[in-house]
Parts: structure tokens; C-alpha cells; sequence
């Protein structure tokens, strides 16, 4: 690739950021915000933050907190009929990237109308969105800065991603104090979403070399902070380092898109309400064994990125150094390690390989692949 | 597998979006505004299309208005429009005017005709041009105009197809389905308008035809509210009575008695009112009707006034001439058959006359009868000489010959009535060109006219004076003679229509009117004319100029 775009929101960084979300919608010209949120930050009280701060600027506002864990479409058709109802003009998303997905898809129908499974694949977006802010709580998905949106069909039982740039928020506020309610297992399991999107994005077919940089440092980051994050609430330089890792891991993958790992756990996601990352981190190093010979030496670049010594190996040892690396760190933090450990049931696994085939983040991964090689992957991770 | 891979590129590049960007509220803005314009200006053209009709412009004007405001939101550089006419398709308007390719009034075949098939199909037909093709008749004009589409849409209007509106660009331009509609739109209105406007004219024509009907009939016809208003009027009756009438009272204009108005008359009746009246010297007939509405209620009058004055004259003349007639064959009779006897005595008297001497008692009986008899005789003839209807030629002749005449035959009459003649004939009198018999008939109308009007009266000396004279008037010679008596005279309102046929102040009986109007008739025939002047109780003068020989 020849040409390439590296698109991002406007991002407000630092600790105690989130009081600006108020100030920040004000700016774009809001007069009326819908905050869509889920039950879990609004008991960790981040909910009550953003209100205040919206109240703190005079904004008039409604909350959405209906959103589960891997959004439906039918919690989308109702957080846009309260949009609409109250006559809002702007949405702030705020918790994980369940929410901010949700959040992307209400502003998506509030504006282009019809059903949210119209706009399942890429650049469907007709009419601009109304402006987005969005506060991440979690340091993982990277939703806040990608223009991605993706939304569970409860029909067909299938996660759809919804590819747009219009689905990139207009500010994204990451405020690494937002980490510190987070559990030890959350915190381990979203990290190693961020690690999967860093080695995905910097092996990915469409990387560049803007998303390179961002990837590498997500990846030295994750190695360096993840453990002592899980291993501590309140250990302030590493749960603003996740933070840092999480937002530039986006901002890498949002550019240069993913690969099998994600194409196999939005498939996995789609059946079982299960944490995205921990899916991620059982099927992270399967995918990257099978990867491997598709791009020895980015993956060699990663054993380096997390500070390993591959003087003297070649290309494809460094690359399984990192893999075992991987292993080692997912082990170290406590994260599931088969998919049966997680309820996973063997007879889904051809459904889930055919589910996969077809995502569209399979488009990037650097090995071409067939179905019956993802199955293979998913009987390995089994 | 190239292609796979190409597939998987062009997948990338879609996913990593480098051909999509952020959809702008500005640019959604700028579409929206510049879509509301074009639906505002669609919604002022259809406006003005229907606005048009009603100030009454014309189609040429109403195209160019349109394609002006059209230019504004699609590129359209001409217009033009065929209308059917008898199952003709003829090309009736195009704009700009410089774009005129075949003349106004052309009449489009059928074969090869794009506008045709429009016609038959109803359906709209967009068309590119292709420059080196000529399948349509009409494709040359576009190509020599440098048009490059065209949007034909047929007119209809009640069901009916009347014609088809040619949309030009010079650009392939495209019009999506909300264009098109615009467009449809547009040409039901148009067409509703030129059907609207059809029918206008020809009720605009017929109305004219009406009016100028109305117009030209040489009988007067006025329009007349029941106040008795004149409302309209035609052209006859502005010729009569000159100047404007408009809401001039009738009874007035007619000189009628207020009381005796055909208005009241006809409220009271509901009936027409025939009348003859005299007007200026004129006599006029007079008819008057309703004028009603849908319910039958009368809300006008509409009065004929025929001026029949001529008419009237030439009948009296032909009644009088009748008269005469049947008088003259009746005299020529009786003087034939007077006149063998009359011989007879008067040869008797006169073989009688020798035989007594000039003294004697008997010698005077005899000249009375002789004498009598001679006088009997000249009555005889000049009865004959007068009663020769048959020749009405105009020859050369002295009007104091026709007074002679005339008192020879009733001079003796008017006398015995106490009645002195006085007459004073010019005996150098120059000639006049025309018929003695009929100026004798005038002299012989104004004579028993004059013996009439002192019949009436009695005062101690009753006298007619009948004068002749040569006078020169304006440069001209005139021939007059004038009879004036000391009788009863003419009422001041009376004046005006004596002259009238059928006019007369007398008995049943004694007069019938006509002899003053066809004394003025043969006065005109000769080119002169009768005046008169008069005073109530003290006589009148009745004067006949009559134009000298040339
Ligand atoms: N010399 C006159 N003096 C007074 N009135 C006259 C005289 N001559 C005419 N008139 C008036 O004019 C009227 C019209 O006269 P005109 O000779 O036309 O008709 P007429 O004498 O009444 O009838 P006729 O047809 O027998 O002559 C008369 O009835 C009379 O009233
Ligand atoms: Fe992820
Ligand atoms: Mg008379």
C-alpha cells in the first residue's frame, strides 16, 4: 500500500480528564446529551461524574444505562428512541467498549434512521452522526478512537461490525483514574485486548507505518505495566501506562484493522456472553503460532518491543520466543487458557469457524486462511 | 489469483477507509439548503405558471419566465412547445427565440418523430443525442442547436394529450425520479394553463363577435337599467344622437314624457312596448323588451330604436301617388264624358248668340251659359293636364305655370270660402329643371293647408299670399315660392314634426298627415326644401326653394 490515512478524534489525555466530558460537549455545540452507559460504571459512579459535570456547564442531558455486556440491537433501537424522545443533540458514551459501541450505533439510527443491521459493513453511514464524546472506563477496547461500532444481531446470534469513519467520536476523553474501580480480572483480561490489538495492527496486512509506531508502543507498554496493573488498584504510573497502551493500541488498529484473533472472538462473542478479552487471550497465541510464517520478522520486532534479547536468533525463533512470551505473561496474570474452560461447547466450534471466516477483521490477517484451518485453530484452543 | 488478491487490496483499502472521510454536517447542510432552494424555486415556477394565466400573458412570455427560473436549478438553455391542432402536431412557441431551428407553425410528421411518439405513448422520454445519429426528425435541430438531451413530456389535460413541452440542455444532463416529477408536475400545470387559456379566448372571441354584432346593426340598441339608465349602447345610436350616453336617462335622450316611459310600461307589463315616436323631425319606432336572468327575474330593458323615417316617406308617397292616381282616372273620365256635352252646348250657345243683337235680354242669358260653359271647360282641361300621372319626367319648367294650374283648378273654390288670393308671381322668374305635375302638387298641399288654417278661424279678412321670386342664397340660385296666410299658425312644439308622414292636428277624415311629407319629398327629390315659419294665431309661411336651372 502505496497510500495510506491515519484518521483520529480529538483526544483529551490525563488524569481527572473526565470532568471535562461536559465542557468538551458544550464545545461541539450541544445543548441536550443522551449518556449512554451500563450498569456496572454507573455503580462504580462514573455515571454520576459525567452528570455532574454536564449539569456543572448547564447541559440539559438523559441517561441510557440499559447496555449489557456485548451490546444488542435492540438495546441500540431503545437508547434511540430516547434520543429521539427527548429531543437530545449530542451522546456521550462513558464505561466499556460495550457502551461506547452502543453509544456509536444510537447516534448512528439517531440521525440515518431504519434498523442498525442497514448499516452492517462498511461505509453504509449516508447522513453525519450528531457529535459523540466518549469517556472510556476500562483501557481496552479502543472503541473511543476507531471507527468501528460493533453491535450483537439477536437473530441471527452473530456480532455485526459496523465500519464507518463517521463512527469516529469526535473527542475521546481518557482518564486513567477511570481504571482504578476496575477488578484484578477485568484489568488482566482488557489488557490482553490491548496486547491482541497491538501485535494484530502491527501485523496486519494494511499496517503503516503511523500505525507501526503506535503499535509498538502499546505493545513495550503492556509488557512493562500490565502485571503490576493487575497486580495493584491503585498503583497510579502503571494504570495510567494501560491507559496510554490501550489508547494508542486503538489508534494502531483503528488504521491498520485486525486480524483472525478478533475475526474468531467476535464469533465466539456473538454466542456465549463471555469477556471480549478474555476470548482474546486464549486464542491470541494459537493465532500468532499459525501467523508466524506469514511475517517472521514483525513478529521478531514484537519479542523486542517487549524487551527480550534476539541477538543471534532468527527470524521465526524470536518470533516463537514472543509467542511463548505471550503464553508466559497470560499465565502470569491469571487470564482463562481454553475455551473450555469458559463454556465454550465443542459442536459450535464449525459455526464459529464459518462466523469468523466471514468477519471482516479476517480481511487483514497477514496468512491467508481457510475455514478449516480456523477450526483447527479453535480444536487447538479447545 | 490475481484477481483474489486485487479483491483483498481493494477490501483493505476499504476497511482502513482511505477513499471515505467523515460525513460533514456543513456539506450536509449545503445539500439540504441547496435542495430547499430547488424545491422553492420548483414551487415558484409552478406557482407562476398559474399566476400567468390570470394577468394574462402571453405563452411566449410565460416560457421565457419559466426557463428563467428553471436555469437557476437544472440546465436547461430551451423550450419549446407543439400543440395538437386537428390531429396536426404544430410546433407554437420556442425560447429562447434564437433558438428557432423549424418556423413557428411548423407541423411535425408523424414518421420518425420523437414529439409523436410522446404523443401516442403519454409517456415521458428522455433523450441523449448522439452526434452522427439521425433517427428522429427531430435529432437534426438539437444537432444544429448543440443540444444534448432532451426531456419531452406530453401535456394532458382532462385525459385529453394536447401537446408536448421539449426540455433542451447542452450538458448529458441526469434527472432522478424527483426531477421528473418536478417536471410532471410543471406540465400538468402548464397544460391546464394553455386549455384554460384556449377556452378563454374562445369565449374572448365569441364575446367579441357578439359585441361587434351588436355593433354594426344599423337599428339602434341601447341597454337600459330599470332606473332607465342607459348601460350600452351600439354604434347606431351614437351615430343618432352623438356623444357619450352612458347612464344617460332614455326618457330624456327620447324627449318621451316620463309618465308615458316604455320602462315603466314594461316593469308593469313584463311585455314588450312597440311605440312610434318622433324625435329631431325624425319619426322612430320603438321597441322595448325584458331582459331576464337565470331567474327569470328582469333586471334590463333592451330597446330597438329604427330610425323609418325614409321609410314612412316613400310609403306616403306611394299612398298619395295611389290617390292621385285613382283621382285623375276618375277625372279624365268624367271630363271625357263632360266634355261632348259641354261641345254641345257651347256650340249651341254660341249659334244661339248670333241670333240676338248684343242688347238684348236674352243675348246676356246666353253669354252666362257660354261663358259658364267656357269656364267649365278649362276646369275640364286643366283637370286632365293635372291628372296625367304617367309622366314624371323632369323637364324645364316655371314654377309660376305650376301655380297657375293649381289655382285654376281650386282657386274658385278657396274664394268662395271668403278667402282673398293674393298673387304675386315674378313673371321673370327663372326656370327650374323638374316635373310641374309634382311641384304642382306641392303648391296645391300648401294651398289647401293654408285655406284649412283660416277655415278654423274667424276673422274679418282672410287672406293667402302666394309669392314667387328668384333669390341667391350662398352663392347659389334658388327659385322660391312662398305661401303665407293670417291663419291659425303652428304650436311652437309642433314645429318639429309636421313634416312627419302621418302627422296631422285635423279630424279623422279631413287629414291624413301626409301632405306636408310628401310636398318635402318631391322638394328633396328636386333638390331644394321646404321651411316654415309660423306663429301661433297669427299665420304661417311655408317656403319652397327649389334650385334655378343650370
Ligand atoms: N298653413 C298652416 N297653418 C296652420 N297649420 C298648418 C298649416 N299647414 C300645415 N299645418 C299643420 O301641419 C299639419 C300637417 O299638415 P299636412 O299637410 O302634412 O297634413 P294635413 O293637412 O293634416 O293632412 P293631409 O294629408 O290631408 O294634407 C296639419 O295637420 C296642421 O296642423
Ligand atoms: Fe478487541
Ligand atoms: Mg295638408
Amino acid at each position: 500500500m502505496n497510500i495510506h490515512k491515519f484518521v483520529m478524534p480529538e483526544v483529551i489525555f490525563g488524569n481527572g480528564s473526565i470532568h471535562q466530558v461536559g465542557e468538551s460537549c458544550l464545545r461541539l455545540g450541544a445543548t441536550n446529551v443522551l449518556i449512554v452507559s451500563d450498569p456496572g460504571v454507573t455503580e462504580a459512579g462514573w455515571l454520576d461524574v459525567v452528570i455532574k459535570s454536564c449539569r456543572q456547564v448547564g447541559l440539559k442531558y438523559t441517561t441510557f444505562c440499559d447496555v449489557t455486556i456485548n451490546p444488542k440491537d435492540e438495546e441500540v433501537k431503545k437508547g434511540c428512541e430516547a434520543y429521539l424522545e427527548n429531543e437530545c443533540d449530542a451522546i456521550i458514551g462513558i464505561g466499556g467498549g460495550s457502551s461506547i459501541d452502543a453509544a456509536k450505533a444510537v447516534a448512528i439510527l439517531a440521525t440515518n434512521g431504519g434498523q442498525i443491521h442497514e448499516y452492517e459493513g462498511v461505509d453504509k453511514i449516508q447522513l453525519p452522526l450528531p457529535p459523540q464524546v466518549m469517556v472510556p472506563t476500562t483501557a481496552g477496547s479502543g472503541s473511543e478512537v476507531s471507527q468501528f461500532s460493533v453491535i450483537v444481531n439477536t437473530k441471527e446470534k452473530k456480532k455485526m461490525t459496523i465500519i464507518s469513519r463517521s463512527l469516529i467520536p469526535d473527542i475521546a476523553i481518557i482518564d486513567p483514574e477511570t481504571l482504578s474501580t476496575k477488578s484484578a480480572h477485568l484489568t488482566a483480561s482488557t489488557g490482553l485486548d490491548v496486547l491482541t490489538h497491538g501485535i494484530e495492527a502491527y501485523v496486519s496486512l494494511a499496517a503503516t507505518p503511523l500505525t507501526d509506531v503506535q503499535a509498538q508502543n502499546a505493545i513495550s507498554l503492556v509488557g512493562k505495566y500490565l502485571r503490576p496493573s493487575v497486580a495493584s488498584k491503585i498503583n497510579q504510573e502503571a494504570k495510567t501506562n494501560m491507559a496510554m497502551a490501550s489508547l494508542q493500541a486503538g489508534l494502531a488498529f483503528s488504521n491498520a484493522i485486525l486480524g483472525a484473533v478478533h475475526a474468531m472472538s467476535h464469533a465466539v462473542g456473538g454466542r456465549y456472553p463471555l469477556l471480549h478479552g478474555d476470548i482474546n487471550s486464549i486464542l491470541l497465541p494459537h493465532v500468532m503460532e499459525f501467523n508466524l510464517l506469514a511475517n517472521p520478522k514483525k513478529f521478531a520486532d514484537i519479542a523486542c518491543f517487549l524487551g527480550m534479547d534476539t541477538r543471534g536468533m532468527s527470524y521465526m525463533e524470536a518470533g516463537r520466543k514472543t509467542i511463548e512470551y505471550v503464553k508466559q505473561l497470560a499465565e502470569d496474570i491469571g487470564v482463562p487458557q481454553r475455551l473450555s474452560d469458559i463454556g465454550v461447547k465443542q459442536e459450535e466450534i464449525r459455526k464459529m469457524s464459518l462466523v469468523a471466516f466471514h468477519d471482516a477483521c479476517m480481511i487483514t490477517n497477514p496468512r491467508d486462511i481457510t475455514v478449516e484451518e480456523i477450526e483447527g485453530i479453535f480444536r487447538k484452543a479447545w | 489469483m490475481v484477481n483474489k488478491m486485487n479483491d483483498r487490496q481493494q477490501l483493505i483499502s476499504l476497511l482502513t477507509g482511505v477513499q471515505s472521510s467523515k460525513k460533514s454536517y456543513y456539506t450536509e447542510l449545503k445539500k439540504m439548503v441547496i435542495e430547499l432552494k430547488k424545491k422553492n424555486m420548483q414551487l415558484e415556477i409552478i406557482n407562476d405558471i398559474t399566476k400567468s394565466f390570470n394577468i394574462d400573458m402571453s405563452m411566449d412570455e410565460m416560457l421565457k419566465n419559466s426557463i428563467d427560473k428553471l436555469k437557476t436549478i437544472f440546465p436547461v438553455e430551451r423550450i419549446s412547445l407543439s400543440l395538437c391542432e386537428n390531429h396536426k402536431l404544430v410546433l407554437t412557441n420556442v425560447y429562447p427565440a434564437h433558438s428557432l431551428y423549424f418556423p413557428i407553425g411548423f407541423v411535425l410528421p408523424k414518421e420518425r418523430s420523437l414529439y409523436w411518439q410522446v404523443i401516442q405513448s403519454l409517456e415521458k422520454i428522455f433523450y441523449q443525442i448522439e452526434e452522427d445519429e439521425d433517427l428522429y426528425v427531430e435529432v437534426a435541430v438539437y444537432n444544429a442547436l448543440g443540444i444534448r438531451s432532451v426531456l419531452l413530456i406530453p401535456l394532458i389535460s382532462k385525459g385529453k394529450v394536447i401537446g408536448v413541452l421539449s426540455i433542451g440542455s447542452k450538458e448529458k444532463v441526469v434527472y432522478d425520479e424527483d426531477d421528473l416529477s418536478f417536471f410532471q408536475q410543471f406540465c400538468d400545470q402548464l397544460a391546464v394553463c394553455i386549455e384554460n387559456a384556449r377556452l378563454y379566448n374562445e369565449v374572448l372571441t365569441s364575446k367579441k363577435e357578439w359585441e361587434e354584432t351588436f355593433r354594426a346593426v344599423s337599428e339602434m340598441i341601447f341597454l337600459i337599467d330599470l332606473e332607465g339608465n342607459v348601460l350600452r349602447y351600439n354604434d347606431a345610436a351614437n351615430e343618432f344622437f352623438q356623444g357619450d350616453l352612458y347612464k344617460k336617462d332614455i326618457c330624456k335622450l327620447l324627449s318621451i314624457n316620463p309618465k308615458e316611459s316604455p320602462i315603466v310600461e314594461i316593469l308593469e307589463t313584463k311585455k314588450p312596448v312597440h311605440r312610434r315616436i318622433h324625435i329631431q323631425q325624425r319619426v322612430c319606432e320603438l321597441r322595448s323588451y325584458p331582459v331576464l336572468n337565470e331567474k327569470q327575474n328582469m333586471y334590463a330593458v333592451i330597446m330597438y330604436l329604427n330610425d323609418i323615417t325614409e321609410k314612412l316617406q316613400i310609403e306616403a308617397q306611394l299612398v298619395q301617388s295611389g290617390k292621385l292616381a285613382a283621382i285623375g282616372e276618375m277625372a279624365a273620365g268624367i271630363a271625357h264624358e263632360l266634355n261632348n256635352p259641354l261641345t254641345a252646348i257651347l256650340g249651341n250657345a254660341q249659334l244661339l248668340l248670333r241670333s240676338f243683337s248684343k242688347d238684348d235680354r236674352i243675348y246676356k242669358l246666353l253669354f252666362d251659359i257660354y261663358s259658364c260653359g267656357k269656364r267649365c271647360k278649362t276646369i275640364i282641361q286643366n283637370l286632365l293636364t293635372f291628372s296625367r300621372q304617367d309622366e314624371y319626367r323632369f323637364e324645364d319648367c316655371s314654377i309660376n305655370d305650376a301655380v297657375e294650374q293649381v289655382l285654376g283648378l281650386i282657386g274658385d273654390q278657396i274664394c268662395k270660402q271668403n278667402i282673398i288670393i293674393q298673387k304675386r308671381l315674378d313673371v321673370s322668374i327663372e326656370l327650374i329643371e323638374g316635373n310641374v305635375q309634382q311641384i304642382s302638387q306641392i303648391v296645391l298641399n300648401l294651398l289647401i293647408n293654408a285655406k284649412d288654417a283660416l277655415e278654423e278661424i274667424d276673422i274679418p279678412e282672410k287672406i293667402i299670399v302666394i309669392e314667387t321670386k328668384s333669390i341667391v342664397e350662398a352663392g347659389e340660385h334658388w327659385v322660391v315660392l312662398s305661401v303665407r296666410d293670417n291663419g291659425k299658425g303652428i304650436e311652437e312644439q309642433y314645429l318639429q314634426e309636421i313634416f312627419n308622414p302621418f302627422f296631422t292636428t285635423k279630424r279623422p277624415g279631413k287629414g291624413t298627415g301626409l301632405g306636408l311629407s310628401v310636398s318635402l319629398g318631391i322638394a328633396e327629390a328636386h333638390g331644394g326644401t321646404i321651411e316654415v315659419v309660423s306663429e301661433l294665431g297669427k299665420g304661417s309661411e311655408f317656403i319652397l326653394k327649389l334650385p334655378k336651372k343650370k
